[in-house]
């Protein structure tokens, strides 16, 4: 025999009256929202260049970055688990950012493989 | 045997569950999803990285019979197809929250109508990719082509082969689920398919918009 464990999912449904359905229709129509206005920031960008290229650039990476944490937090429930498993999920974001700058800066130098 | 049994007070102390406020299944998925996510940096890295370098001179190559349409080489990725496959995937997370929330209250009926729709749903983004490929590769675009075909090949297949192991992973808890496996006091495989599907909804998300969008 073995005992299955069951995960915080089940502490917190029953400490919050077991619905989180609200939530997550909240979070699905925010979603679909932002996708809408990715494309609204997205369309009118092609073949633009210069400092509005770059400030679309910009507001598409932070939609989608409100979009990851929409996910992490409601969907993968985050905001209800200890905060140590939001710093394991923050880790490779946090690595990201220093491995994406040296390599973008250093490649600006133009393409030559 | 298998029988399943609920933790009990004395389980979850063990387990950590009481200590920690999570299962160890649940810290080693997260360590799992760190780890994997460390790839799709690496991955997707690459791709700003050798798009970034291509700021001023042609990142879009004038391969194939994509010249036929306008002749500024290939155009941009269709969009609006997979900006639909996004959502599709969106949905499908959706779906798997409203799985748990089912079994969380005990209805198994439930948890087997909301896996089943999760797994139609990444099965179908995956069919969308297939034909994504088949009509881009038709037209021109191969891995060998040039480094926007192999970087936006590996990126996106890499991701798609997340899908196909999520759409398996979920298949295998349904079959359980199917077997009155899981009730509302133990659940857990179902939580952590669950995390691993929410993952590969949200890399998706990132990919989604510095591949095709920007």
């Amino acid at each position: 025999m073995h005992a299955e464990h069951h995960g915080s999912e089940v502490q917190h449904d029953a400490a919050h009256g077991g619905d989180h359905m609200r939530q997550y229709w909240r979070v699905i129509i925010s979603l679909a929202v932002l996708t809408a206005v990715e494309f609204g920031v997205a369309i009118p960008l092609h073949g633009r260049e210069g400092a509005i290229l770059m400030l679309g650039i910009l507001a598409l990476l932070g939609l989608a970055a409100w979009k990851a944490a929409l996910v992490g937090r409601c969907f993968m429930h985050l905001q209800y688990d200890p905060r140590l498993l939001s710093l394991i999920a923050i880790t490779p974001v946090v690595l990201a950012g220093p491995l994406l700058a040296v390599g973008v800066f250093d490649g600006r130098h133009g393409p030559n493989f | 045997m298998s029988s399943i049994a609920p933790i009990d007070a004395m389980g979850q102390e063990r387990y950590g569950l009481k200590t920690f406020g999570y299962t160890p299944g649940k810290f080693a998925m997260w360590l799992f999803l760190a780890s994997d996510a460390m790839g799709f940096v690496g991955l997707i890295g690459a791709y700003i990285i050798l798009r970034a370098s291509y700021v001023g001179s042609t990142w879009v190559p004038t391969v194939g019979d994509w010249t036929e349409h306008g002749g500024g080489g290939l155009p941009h990725l269709d969009t609006t197809v997979t900006g639909i496959n996004t959502f599709i995937l969106i949905v499908s997370s959706f779906t798997m929250v409203r799985a748990l929330s089912a079994i969380g209250k005990g209805n198994q009926a439930g948890l087997k109508l909301w896996l089943g729709a999760t797994i139609l749903g990444g099965a179908t983004f995956l069919g969308v990719q297939v034909y994504e490929y088949s009509h881009l590769m038709a037209h021109g675009l191969h891995m060998q082509s040039h480094l926007y075909g192999a970087t936006f090949y590996i990126c996106t297949a890499f991701h798609g082969a997340h899908v196909l192991s999520g759409v398996i992973y979920l298949s295998c808890i349904w079959i359980a689920a199917a077997r009155g496996r899981y009730t509302a006091e133990s659940h857990s495989p179902v939580e952590l398919v669950g995390l691993f599907w929410h993952f590969v909804d949200l890399v998706w998300i990132i990919l989604f918009t510095i591949v095709y969008l920007i």
